[in-house]
């Protein structure tokens, strides 16, 4: 019995342990509520928050077995809540459907436009302190409310949240849109000048199928929006941060007979700050390469004349990015990070420059030096025309 | 009392794995922000004389531990004090440590979960590993070694493309105080929980070239330290230091073609590790040395009450983590005194009564 | 008990007496089968113990006195030395003590086989009472005065043999040559050596010895007056011969495997290493079974110190029965408690061989094909003899697959269960839609499932070991389809469990020696995955780490070349380097003779 004292120790503490309570973390998967997006809006009094949440139907959810051929639900279904706070009005989930939300996997966040402009970061902290959030998410903003957007079903995908996220990659794939996590906003919003932005989603009415389509790039101003970048204005501001991956620059002929439309196949950028007399001068230096894809006019296409053609692309990019910093400067918004790369390399002056950078920055000096270089020509030298 | 003999390169592994623990104590860095690296650096070059300080106390009396050492060179009653301080400190130590990792688990990955659980469970296997005894977890040396030297390449180059050079910009730009007050707590905590080693002396197989090796150990963790730094200042940029653990918060941010997404979990796995191992040498350390104050022949009988002691501790420790980072400064104090202060003192109090005497030097079986 | 004394005693000897030669072993083959030197072999043997008890004697002596004053640091050194010295004077007695013991009585027979051959009978009447045992009486000599007795059991003996070479001598034979005084029939020992046409023929005087012999194939021939036995070597016995193993299945390399029978055992091994240097000591175990056990080992390669090891603990077995090798495995082992083997086995020849090789001892058991070695490390679960007859990039991925598939064999039910249960963070969103609705119709928790998908398969692999052949197959299918199918489709367990079954089945049958271990493993990470999910799989793993590296077998760490690290070692372990690197044998279980070929023997390119 001596010798099995040690044993009988182990036991009786291993059981006791058991006997705490429950099996505490562990969740049966039906117990969840997979929720993959989250809208926010602006509720119906001050202060209040409706959410949208979407939550996933797993069995309607499924990759087609080899059952196929059954007609499936909707495969999601949306459930508003209010509260004050985001974690009030997500615990209300549970009052309908009874299963316990979970975070882990909500990949898009929306703000909606009116809940924009009051300002987001309140909400932002239950995305950061929260552990099942993951800062990988994607920020959006919607130009109505954020619910309606995740009403909209696609043809191609099973869940809206998929075919949002798709979209919004597929756009920053060919460089018309950036892509925002949380993080990126996060870190944007911890800066204490940077204007962080998000991507601004409409529906458009196609018949009576619902599209989403990107529109534009919102832009606030520490956490509310106050405005938003068009197309040319978002590549501008792309070509800055180098962001750059594909995309097309379009210009007319040298001789004046067409387009020339070129393919982006690398991108580089560097900002360099400098302060002369007081004025911040910022250098930003651009070195593209593109490929020739397509050609409406009859040129052809000699050595001296891709000289031509290079300018003119850089003329194109350079429209972009003034106007990108025309529109930033016109909503006093900081968005391509100028004030942190000069409080980087001159953090003496940048004291004096801190507190009133809103109206530095619309007169910083842009020195643009950009260049292209042009590659490649498809498969064909000349274009097709007769001889002369 | 001590059966197992540890060879040099498993005394170097114990030193650099103890070291590797440490990494989540970087989440101290509140003070010091993006510099967070050059204080780890500062106190890398500054704690090196203090290790050589600790190598030179081993070789003086070569085959003591601290306990012994600091009953011969002050004297049996003061000798006595000195020991029984060192062995309130790596009880706080531990439970400390055990308490960290408990709240690394309900924070990150199991929030539901009761705390005691975690701290329970845990230091019921440091348990087993201390009464396995010292040999064997010097064996596993290298395998602990080897998980945060495949881990922490292994993530900093899947997030490669999430760094950026300008994170580090300005450089030095806090403070010189912060700068000093956070090079203080590198060197005091993780780092000069490092005097531990001095408790393993005795069953090294030679003292002769232990300079080198503590000085190889502690380079070599610090090497684990400064990248785990760097990296997390690289990619989190300005938000690294409002999140309670960074590295667990980069990593997060990997996604590779979609598939290699949620890798936290190796930093989790990571930690797990690294921090049983402090633990558990730790533990062996209180152990040891409440044994030896006691005159037991072998500490066995004081492993389990020195668990329910450092279990109950670390729960009534701190009552909440923002608790925890406003005793952070105490502890600061406690552990420069007992790992920058005490040794040197020693050293100079040995030096200068010309200890260890040779002509009466013998061995006592203890 | 008997170690402590005996390292007082190699210090006192030191101390009190010079060194001095050891008196030459004892041999107990000597001892027991010689009757006129009986005598004086008794007697050596009888002085050569009782020298031993002095010296212990004086040793504790001494001993007392030193303890008194307090030992001083260098005299440990001596008395360690002292008692080395004597443990390997107790090694080589220790057959001998062994064989002793093992009696069926319990204690030493004394009876002598006497001249009076109807006294003989009698008693060899009363004690076989077998219907098996033949007792053959006939008469010797040319006028057929003597009397003379043969016993045999019929079964293990070769009844050609015993008529043409034991009787037809004795009844023919005998007449010529007494008749020309070359032979004296009252003699054995010039019936031994003039008459009969056996090749392995010995004396023995006592009755103890005799049935012995008798029981284990040898015919038993009494002459009346002499006080002696001759035995002679008349072994033949049905057997099952050499055949392919049945557990190790190569695709390159030898397909001999060991049989039962253990001289076949010992002649396969010495076919392999065709070298004196390889020693067989036997030795009976067993009260009542006297099963022959045959320690094998490379005299100059082992180590002496494992050679002793192994000796002592041979000689603590005192069970009635050996009946495998399995039973000498339990007796011998180091961690009774573990769930690991700390001795390996093997059922084929050139894999024992190579490990005698190596510097290991095998032991070879009478009546098991499956030969045990030692000491073992837990790396060699993972090697197989086909390793290293391939090439070695085939044989490092093989290594390499063998140890993944070891990994999911232990892990996937864990943490399978860790993940859908506690960690769904961890999942991708695709694939954690997939679970969901598979987990949906599933009225039973994860952890539940699991457990009982576990019990199941177990189940279904034991019917499958005893599964008669014609229906074996068409089984297996019914089970794995349609048990699996058909309980998805009824809901009660989810479709991605039964890959995940399926997984860990499949992968466990890679490492056939660790499945006894793994079957269990995988049951605790299965039960702390459920209980606290991630961190009580990394709890569980931990402790079984632990225990791993803390295993000894045979005085070797368990886990090396792993913990402790040793960098050449490692050269067998994740992947197989190519056969010229690999110039020493491992560190750990060798030290003297390290080198086993010598460097540079990378094959060239013809100048």
């Amino acid at each position: 019995m001596k010798k099995l004292r040690p044993m009988l120790i182990i036991i009786i503490a291993f059981v006791t342990l058991l006997t705490l309570p429950g099996c505490w973390s562990a969740k049966g998967l039906s117990s969840l509520a997979i929720v993959t997006g989250i809208g926010i809006d602006k509720g119906a009094s001050l202060d209040q928050l409706l959410l949208t949440i979407q939550i996933v139907k797993p069995s309607q959810a499924q990759v087609p077995s080899s059952e196929g051929g059954k007609s499936r639900g909707k495969a999601f279904w949306n459930a508003t809540c209010a509260g004050e706070t985001m974690i009030g009005a997500i615990r209300e989930v549970t009052h309908l459907i009874g299963k316990e939300p979970f975070l882990a996997h909500s990949n898009v966040i929306i703000f909606g436009n009116d809940f924009a402009t009051t300002g987001v970061k309140k909400t932002l902290d239950f995305f950061l302190r929260n552990p099942e959030t993951q800062p990988t998410a994607l920020i959006l903003v919607a130009s109505g409310r954020a619910g309606d957007i995740l009403n909209v079903e696609s043809e191609a995908e099973i869940l809206p949240v998929q075919n949002i996220i798709k979209i919004i990659k597929g756009a920053a794939a060919i460089s018309q849109f950036k892509v925002i996590t949380i993080n990126d906003f996060t870190n944007n919003l911890m800066s204490k000048t940077t204007a962080p932005i998000a991507p601004l989603v409409t529906i458009t009415q196609n018949g009576n199928r619902q599209n989403i389509y990107v529109s534009g790039l919102a832009v606030f101003k520490k956490d509310k929006l106050v405005g938003a970048l068009n197309d040319m204005e978002t590549r501008g501001l792309l070509w800055t941060t180098g962001d750059v991956k594909k995309g097309l620059i379009l210009i007319t002929s040298p001789e004046d007979t067409g387009n020339v439309a070129f393919e982006i196949s690398k991108s580089k950028s560097k900002v360099t700050p400098e302060i002369k007399d007081g004025r911040v001068i910022i250098h930003i230096e651009v070195r593209t390469e593109t490929n020739l894809v397509e050609q409406t006019s009859a040129d052809k296409i000699y050595f001296p004349v891709v000289a031509l053609l290079e300018e003119r692309q850089a003329e194109v990019i350079r429209q972009e990015i003034m106007a990108a910093f025309d529109k930033s400067a016109e909503l006093s918004a900081d968005i391509f990070g100028f004030g942190d790369i000069v409080y980087k390399n001159f953090p003496a002056q940048w004291q004096s420059l801190e507190d009133h950078w809103d109206e530095v920055y619309p007169r910083i000096d842009l020195v643009l030096d950009i260049k292209v270089t042009m590659r490649e020509t498809g498969l064909v030298t000349q274009p097709v025309s007769p001889e002369k | 009392m001590v059966n197992g003999k540890i060879s040099e390169t498993q005394f170097v592994m114990i030193i650099t794995a103890f070291l590797q623990g440490s990494v989540l104590a970087l989440s101290f860095n509140a003070t010091t922000k993006h510099d967070t690296w050059l204080a780890v650096l500062a106190g890398f070059i500054l704690f090196i004389p203090v290790t050589l300080c600790y190598a030179s106390l081993a070789k003086r009396f070569a085959g003591l531990n601290l306990m012994q050492m600091s009953e011969a060179i002050l004297g049996p009653y003061w000798g006595k004090g000195i020991s029984l301080m060192y062995s309130w400190f790596f009880l706080i130590l531990l439970a400390l440590n055990v308490r960290d990792l408990g709240n690394f688990y309900t924070i990150q990955f199991m929030p539901e979960t009761p705390l005691p659980f975690f701290i329970i469970v845990f230091a019921a296997v440091c348990a087993y590993a201390v009464y396995i005894g010292i040999e064997v977890l010097a064996r596993l040396g290298v395998f602990f070694v080897a998980i945060p030297f495949i881990i922490i390449p292994f993530t900093s180059l899947l997030l490669f493309k999430d760094m950026s050079i300008s994170a580090f910009l300005p450089i030095f730009s806090a403070p010189l105080k912060e700068f000093i007050h956070g090079t203080h707590i590198i060197t005091a905590i993780p780092l000069g929980e490092t005097i531990m080693m001095l408790m393993f002396i005795p069953s090294l197989n030679s003292t002769e070239r232990i300079t080198k090796n503590a000085l190889l150990g502690l380079f070599f963790g610090t090497i684990c330290l400064l990248a785990v730094s760097v990296r997390n200042t690289a990619v989190l940029g300005y938000t690294e230091y409002i999140w309670s653990s960074p590295s667990l918060q980069a990593v997060r941010l990997i996604d590779i073609g979609n598939v290699l997404t949620r890798l936290d979990v190796l930093i989790g796995i990571g930690h797990t590790f690294m921090m049983f191992f402090k633990c558990s040498l730790l533990y062996y350390c209180v152990v040891l040395s409440l044994a030896q104050l006691l005159r037991l022949k072998t500490y066995t009988p004081l492993i389990l009450p020195i668990g329910l002691i450092a279990i109950t501790l670390s729960m009534i420790m701190n009552a909440s983590t923002v608790e925890r980072e406003a005793t952070g400064d105490a502890h600061l104090m406690q552990a420069s005194l007992f790992s920058l202060i005490f040794p040197p003192v020693l050293l100079l109090i040995a030096k200068l009564r010309n200890l260890p005497d040779k002509r009466n030097y013998s061995e006592k079986s203890n | 008990m008997f170690n402590f004394i005996f390292r007082i005693y190699r210090y006192l000897r030191y101390i009190v007496f010079a060194p001095e030669t050891n008196p030459s072993p004892v041999s107990p083959d000597k001892y027991t089968n010689n009757t006129s030197s009986d005598f004086k072999q008794a007697k050596l043997a009888l002085d050569t113990l009782i020298l031993l008890a002095a010296r212990l004697q004086a040793l504790i002596l001494l001993v007392q006195e030193l303890l008194q004053k307090g030992l001083l640091k260098c005299e440990i050194n001596l008395i360690k030395s002292e008692i080395e010295t004597l443990e390997h004077q107790l090694s080589r007695l220790s057959p001998l003590v062994i064989s002793y013991e093992q009696n069926s009585t319990g204690k030493i027979d004394y009876d002598l086989i006497s001249a009076d051959l109807s006294k003989n009978l009698e008693f060899l009447r009363d004690s076989l009472k077998s219907s098996d045992i033949v007792i053959r009486e006939f008469n010797l000599g040319c006028d057929k005065q003597t009397g003379c007795v043969l016993l045999y059991v019929d079964g293990l003996t070769d009844r050609n043999a015993i008529n043409n070479t034991v009787l037809k001598p004795l009844m023919y034979d005998s007449c010529l040559l007494t008749k020309e005084n070359l032979i004296q029939p009252n003699r054995m020992d010039s019936l031994q050596k003039n008459l009969l046409l056996a090749s392995d023929v010995t004396r023995t005087s006592q009755f103890s010895d005799l049935l012995d012999n008798l029981m284990r194939g040898g015919t038993i021939l009494l002459i009346n007056g002499a006080p002696e036995a001759l035995v002679i070597s008349t072994t033949k016995w049905e057997s099952r011969g050499v055949e392919k193993p049945e557990l190790e299945n190569v695709v390159r390399g030898p397909r001999e495997g060991f049989s039962e029978s253990l001289r076949i055992n010992t002649s396969l091994l010495r076919r392999k290493i065709s070298n004196p240097n390889l020693r067989f000591e036997e030795v009976k175990i067993g009260k009542q079974t006297k099963t022959n056990i045959c320690i094998a080992y490379l005299a100059n390669v082992a180590d002496p110190k494992l050679i002793i090891e192994i000796k002592k603990r041979l000689s603590r077995i005192h069970t009635d029965a050996i009946l495998d090798s399995g039973y000498i495995e339990a007796f011998i082992e180091d961690a009774p408690y573990s769930i690991f083997a700390t001795v390996a086995n093997s059922e084929k020849p050139d894999v024992v061989a190579a490990k005698l090789l190596e510097g290991r001892a095998a032991l070879l058991v009478d009546g098991s094909p499956i030969v045990l070695t030692m000491p073992m490390l837990f790396i060699e679960s993972f090697q197989s003899p086909e390793d290293y007859y391939v090439r070695p990039y085939y044989a490092s991925t093989l290594r390499l697959i063998r140890f993944q598939a070891y990994l999911s064999s232990i892990f996937s039910p864990g943490v399978y269960v860790a993940l859908i249960s506690f960690h769904q963070v961890l999942i991708p969103t695709q694939l954690l839609i997939t679970l969901a609705a598979g987990q949906e119709k599933v009225p039973f928790s994860a952890a539940l499932e699991a457990f009982m998908m576990g019990i199941v398969f177990e189940i279904l692999r034991e019917a499958g070991v005893r599964l008669p052949r014609p229906v074996g197959s068409a089984v297996s299918i019914v089970g794995a389809l349609v048990l699996g199918q058909t309980a998805v489709s009824a809901g009660l367990i989810g479709p991605i469990m039964v890959i995940v079954v399926a997984i860990t089945a499949i992968t466990s049958f890679v490492i056939p020696s660790q499945a006894d271990s793994g079957i269990i493993l995988r049951f605790i990470f299965l039960f702390s995955a459920g209980l606290a999910g991630g961190f009580g799989i990394l709890m569980a793993l931990i402790v079984i780490l632990l225990h791993l590296t803390s295993l000894r077998s045979f005085g070797v760490p368990f886990f090396s070349p792993v913990a402790p690290f040793s960098l050449l070692g490692l050269k067998d372990v994740f992947a197989r380097f190519p056969l010229w690197i690999m110039s020493i044998r491992p560190q750990v279980l060798e030290q003297y003779n390290s080198v086993r070929q010598n460097s540079g023997l990378r094959p060239s390119k013809p100048k």
